[in-house]
């Protein structure tokens, strides 16, 4: 059984996660210190853990209980940085050969984490690491005094290289992580997340763990997504294969010269190994990523691939309300200059949600993505009307490369007879869409048109949803 | 221009007695505008607390609260008045060890924490939906007993609080003559 | 103001742990204060001091005079069943009347306005200048520029005694809210709570001390007039002073001249068959003073509740512009604002009042701080006492500036575009020609076309010529400052018109013998020598 340490980075110094304790309340809550001093992040959390606005329950449960209580050492006041440490948390209670630690000097490992986590797993950058960093600077020190693991990991990219450059010649672990289930993975728990990346093996939630096997999911997510990952990010690309090969010992040829690694034993954590020779200012990082490579060459697999098959773009469709704050009203979002408060609207099953109450409901807000470059919205109003303040992003015409996530808002009448019900036909290809969505917009219904997209590799998919009368 | 004529002593009597009002009424202003006595509690201020607006007066409406039945009786009829949702006195025959007080529209329940054994959630719910959310709950107890508990934010119709077991919020709310209104 | 005075307190059967000095217990008191301290956002008070509060003090104490004490308990009621009416619903009387921030007549005009017809309004009408409402035996109206005062009346009521009343007044109120009243039920409904009021007055005013002293003017007025007349006059509140034993409330010159001044509006009061209802009439700011704009006001000094019009000037729109100097234009006519046609009435007791009874409270003052004997009988010897002839001096110095003011204001007044056919008349007519009778205090006369031309030029030029905060040229583009010169004009009306009859008595009793060189140097012996008596130390 591993024990790990959970501290969440924040500017006032690094906060213990004390205990995640099941609770029959509700709402999931964040204490302080086992007090009723409830900090203001618990709203947050509790969207964090809830099924259709968080991940916690949809990643590791279903649960028994309805909520769950963080205790935790000191004051998380605003943000959503704390979110990926909370969720490896959460995952180090769903491993059963893993377990959270309150006691520093009894932990295996300590992990100190900031990022946020999107809907998607995605980790997303934060502000202020180099400055968590320094205020978390006595307890590193602290750490390693004990001689601790530490392992640190934030966001790829910026984040990672603020926390590389602030702990150059400091004995901790670094690394980025692009989603949570990479993150998971650094703490062998990436068995226990459900959701994972197109193509990895699926291993058996929390009863094997090895990481050995999960290590050559990974494996096989690189080698058939590598190419188009390598050419995308080579550098990430690399500093992944790099680890793969550290974690399980494969020989994974590298486009690269890579530095030259001691054979790990599969299932074993590495030691920290000596550092590579690096032509950027090397931080003095045990585990470096090798140095930027040329063009990607195909790499050598154990066995032939699959055949390759075209692929039909993935669609995410985030549906959220826009409410008057506490104590306002919808009149005065609309005329009063007060800001909404986005709340997101629970999935019911596929693609339906939960219906919405029209006195706190003003407007709608959809967040949509897709991994082809072109996204096209269609907007079917089964009954009632909506109103369009502002015109539809011209991202959502089907005729625009887009990337990322592109967000469409529209405004409720507060007054109206009859329910607002529509549906979201929503399209993603790697060609421009335009055509097909004026087609679209020509169906009494969808059903047809699914098969006939897919098979031209246009994805539909279609939400549903429905606003009360009043 | 000041001679009066004297008729009979009812109209001296009169006289006495306006003279008495005029003197009153000018003590009264002069009083009010240079004693040490302090004003009493206004209804506006009663007014403004049940509506949970009390700002700086908020600890001398709570004191005056605790000290005075009348001025009880008055707030608990403005809260009846103001408020959104109430939840009257328990069944006589229920038992003090009670866990769940309905209302109409709404529900108060008291949940123990796993985590933290002398601590226990109070979930405030409501089953109908206004646009006004409630801000405050106000707890009437039986004898001199009133207390002011902030809600925090409703989402889905559920707003929730920890406290101590032993706190007076518990106290009351598991008491069957504790009346509680939620503004 | 009141000098302290080292009165024998009586204690009453009273929670409230202060003692009153007055008659009046603390409790009530307290319960006033709850009121007249109350602010509203900006920090201004809630409820204005004048009329609102002063109509409240007015009220509790019975002091309104007539058959009618307790007529605002009617005309609340019958709010109370209008609002019923309007907007029911068990919050709409604690929102209309608690809700709000400052009693103005316009916050309840717009709240009246606001409701939207969720009630009955079949029987209630409602326009700019209050609502009415339709029984089957009869109709009342209320005007939006009384709700402040029926407002504080009502907070002051359910708050009575500790909220003590709180339940059956409620009661009384919630049984006027059906459609189906009449005027017998609101009357019922004033009864019952003039009822609780009387017990109150009963409970928290001690009268006897007022008995007292009417009893002790009474008599002595009785015993120096023949057959079944009194005669209230200027020796006679000099020789109560100098004939009282010197202990309580008459030790002191300037609480005998304010106790005639009461036993003269006593006597007024007592002698009209009609209750006092009205407000003071003075100026024309409609919030604070619920003037109607048609008011026919005419002789001023006709009522038996004078009002300083230098209140008006210190409050409200007018209290941004300096019309006058606080030291030397203010200060010296404040006791006459004060007093008002009373001062013109005991002229000489006010005049000896202004110029001996700030050496009274001098040395009262040197007592309560023990700066030393030889200030106490500095003072006794009454050297530095204002001279007569210069006090009236002072009030001509100050009546010209009125003069000028007057025409500023004219000028500000008709400068507007339109002003000669909006301009709100004090006394009816048109501005010149009103504003002529009112300098003139005569009836209307007429104005040709030239004369008014060379009013306003003279007005124009007065107005350049002043160089205080308000009199800038911008003046004439801001609403605002307009509205402070309207109050203001209906203001410095009123002065002018008491500073001249004051002044034209005073000169009176100056060309006749004595003189009032002669009388101020006799009043001078006697004070001194009475003060000798009170203060002096014992030979």
């Amino acid at each position: 059984m591993k024990s790990c340490a959970v501290f969440i980075a924040t500017t006032g110094g690094a906060v213990q996660v004390l205990q995640i304790t099941p609770e029959r309340a509700p709402q999931s809550m964040v204490c302080q210190n086992r007090t009723t001093n409830v900090l203001p992040v618990s709203p947050l959390y509790d969207q964090f853990v809830k099924p259709g606005s968080g991940i916690v329950e949809r990643e590791f449960g279903p649960f028994d209980n309805a909520s769950f209580r963080v205790d935790v050492s000191g004051p998380i006041d605003t943000g959503n940085s704390w979110q990926l440490g909370m969720f490896l948390a959460h995952a180090l209670g769903a491993a059963p050969d893993h377990r959270l630690i309150e006691d520093i000097a009894a932990a295996d490992e300590i992990l100190w984490a900031t990022g946020c986590v999107d809907y998607h797993l995605n980790v997303t950058e934060v502000d202020h690491v180099a400055a968590k960093i320094r205020a978390s600077a006595q307890q590193f020190q602290d750490w390693a005094g004990m001689g601790k693991t530490v392992t640190l990991i934030t966001a790829a990219g910026a984040n990672e290289d603020d926390s590389r450059a602030a702990l150059a010649g400091n004995p901790v672990q670094i690394f980025g992580a692009e989603n949570a289930w990479q993150a998971g993975e650094i703490l062998g728990l990436a068995g226990v997340i459900k959701s994972r990346p197109e193509g990895a093996a699926a291993a058996s939630p929390g009863k094997s763990g090895s990481v050995r096997n999960v290590a050559l999911a990974a494996l096989a997510v690189v080698l058939i997504g590598g190419a188009s990952l390598a050419a995308l990010a080579p550098e990430k690309f690399a500093r992944w294969s790099q680890r793969l090969m550290e974690l399980t010992g494969a020989p994974v040829a590298q486009e690269q010269a890579a530095a030259p690694t001691p054979a790990k034993t599969p299932a074993t954590i590495p030691k920290p190994a000596a550092p590579a020779p690096k032509p950027t200012p090397p931080p003095a990082i045990v585990v470096k990523p090798p140095p930027p490579v040329a063009p990607p060459v195909p790499v050598a697999k154990p066995s032939p691939p699959p055949p390759r098959i075209p692929e039909v773009p993935k669609i995410s469709v985030a549906i959220s309300r826009l409410a008057p704050p506490a104590g306002g009203t919808c009149m005065q979002v609309h005329f009063g200059g007060a800001d909404p408060v986005l709340k997101p609207v629970a999935e019911i099953g596929a693609g339906g949600h939960r219906e919405s109450d029209r006195a706190s409901t003003c407007g709608l807000s959809f967040e949509l993505g897709g991994t082809g470059k072109y996204l096209a919205v269609h907007l079917r109003v089964i009954s009632g009307r909506f109103v369009q303040a502002s015109q539809k992003p011209a991202s959502l015409s089907g005729s625009q490369p887009v990337t990322g996530v592109q967000t469409w808002t529209i405004q409720l009448p507060q007054k109206a007879k009859e329910p607002f019900s529509y549906e979201l036909a929503v399209l993603s290809s790697d060609q421009p869409l335009a055509a097909q969505l004026k087609r679209l917009r020509g169906l009494e219904n969808f059903k047809g048109a699914f098969k006939e997209l897919a098979q031209n590799q246009i994805n539909l998919v279609v939400h549903s949803h429905r606003v009360s009368a009043q | 221009m000041n001679s009066y004529t004297i008729t009979d002593d009812k109209q001296i009597d009169t006289a006495r007695e306006i003279f008495s009002d005029l003197n009153a009424m000018n003590d009264v202003l002069v009083e009010a505008a240079n004693t040490g006595i302090e004003a009493a509690l206004a209804p506006a201020e009663l007014y403004a607390f049940a509506l949970g607006t009390a700002g700086p007066n908020g600890a001398k409406v709570e004191a005056a609260l605790r000290a005075s039945a009348p001025i009880r009786a008055a707030f608990q009829d403005l809260l009846a008045r103001v408020s959104e949702y109430h939840v009257p006195r328990a069944m006589a025959a229920a038992s003090d060890d009670i866990a769940v007080r309905d209302g109409v529209d709404c529900k108060i329940s008291i949940q123990p924490s796993q985590a933290a054994p002398d601590q226990v959630y109070v979930i405030v719910e409501l089953t109908r939906a206004s646009s006004r959310l409630p801000k405050v709950m106000h707890l009437m107890g039986a004898g001199n007993v009133y207390h002011r508990a902030e809600l925090p934010e409703f989402h889905d119709g559920i707003a929730q609080l920890i406290v101590e077991s032993t706190s007076e919020i518990i106290t009351l709310i598991q008491h069957p003559d504790t009346e509680v209104y939620l503004k | 103001m009141l000098i302290a005075l080292d009165l024998d307190l009586t204690l009453m059967d009273d929670p409230v742990a202060m003692i009153s000095r007055s008659g009046a217990s603390g409790t009530l008191i307290a319960e006033f204060r709850a009121l007249s301290d109350a602010t509203a956002m900006d920090g201004a008070p809630k409820y204005a001091p004048k009329p609102v509060m002063h109509g409240l003090a007015r009220f509790i104490t019975s002091a309104s005079g007539g058959p009618n004490k307790d007529s605002e308990l009617f005309e609340l009621c019958h709010l109370i069943a209008i609002l019923g009416r309007l907007a029911p619903g068990p919050d709409a009387r604690a929102e209309f009347f608690l809700g709000f921030s400052k009693a103005a007549a316009s916050v309840f005009r717009a709240s009246i306005h606001g409701y939207d017809g969720a009630g009955d309004l079949e029987a209630i009408t409602v326009d700019e200048v209050g609502v009415g409402v339709r029984y089957g035996d009869g109709e009342f109206a209320v005007r939006y520029g009384r709700i402040p005062l029926l407002a504080a009346l009502y907070e002051f009521l359910i708050a009575s005694d500790g909220f003590a009343h709180y339940q059956d007044i409620n009661d009384v109120f919630d049984g006027l809210g059906g459609g189906d009243g009449n005027v017998r039920q609101i009357q019922d409904a004033a009864n019952a709570l003039s009822s609780i009021m009387r017990q109150y007055r009963r409970k928290h005013i001690e009268r006897a001390k007022y008995y007292e002293k009417f009893n002790a003017i009474f008599t002595f007025l009785r015993a120096r007039s023949g057959d079944n007349q009194i005669h209230v006059d200027d020796e006679a509140v000099l020789d109560f002073w100098v004939s009282s034993n010197g202990a309580g409330d008459f030790r002191v010159y300037k609480t005998v001249f304010e106790g005639f001044i009461e036993f003269i509006k006593t006597f007024d009061m007592g002698g009209r068959t009609d209750a006092i209802e009205h407000s003071a009439v003075i100026g024309t700011d409609f919030e604070a003073h619920e003037v109607e704009p048609d008011d026919q006001s005419g002789d001023i000094f006709a009522l038996g509740d004078w009002q300083s019009p230098l209140a008006v000037l210190l409050q409200g729109a007018a209290a941004d512009i300096k019309f006058l100097k606080k030291e030397s234009e203010q200060k010296p006519i404040e006791a006459l604002m004060q007093y008002g046609p009373y001062a013109e009435r005991l002229a000489m007791a006010f005049l000896r009042l202004e110029s001996f009874g700030p050496i009274q409270a001098g040395i009262t003052n040197d007592l309560q701080v023990k700066r030393g004997r030889a200030s106490v009988e500095n003072r006794i010897t009454c050297k530095d006492a204002f001279e007569y002839r210069q006090k009236v001096r002072d009030l001509e110095n100050i009546l010209d500036h009125v003069k000028q003011l007057q025409k500023a204001a004219y000028h500000v007044l008709t400068s507007q575009p339109g002003a000669e056919n909006n301009v709100v008349s004090l006394f009816g007519g048109a501005p010149e020609t009103s504003f002529q009778a009112a300098r003139n205090n005569d009836a209307l006369a007429e104005v040709d076309a030239s004369a008014m031309a060379e009013i306003g030029a003279e007005a124009e030029a007065v107005f350049r010529k002043i160089v205080r905060k308000g009199f800038e040229e911008s003046v004439l583009e801001s609403e605002d400052r307009i509205e402070g010169f309207r109050v203001g004009a209906g203001a410095l009306v009123a002065m002018e018109s008491l500073l001249v009859r004051y002044i034209k008595t005073a000169t009176a009793l100056d060309n006749a013998p004595p003189d009032l060189a002669e009388r101020f140097a006799s009043d001078r012996a006697t004070f001194a020598a009475r003060f000798q008596t009170l203060y002096g130390e014992p030979q």
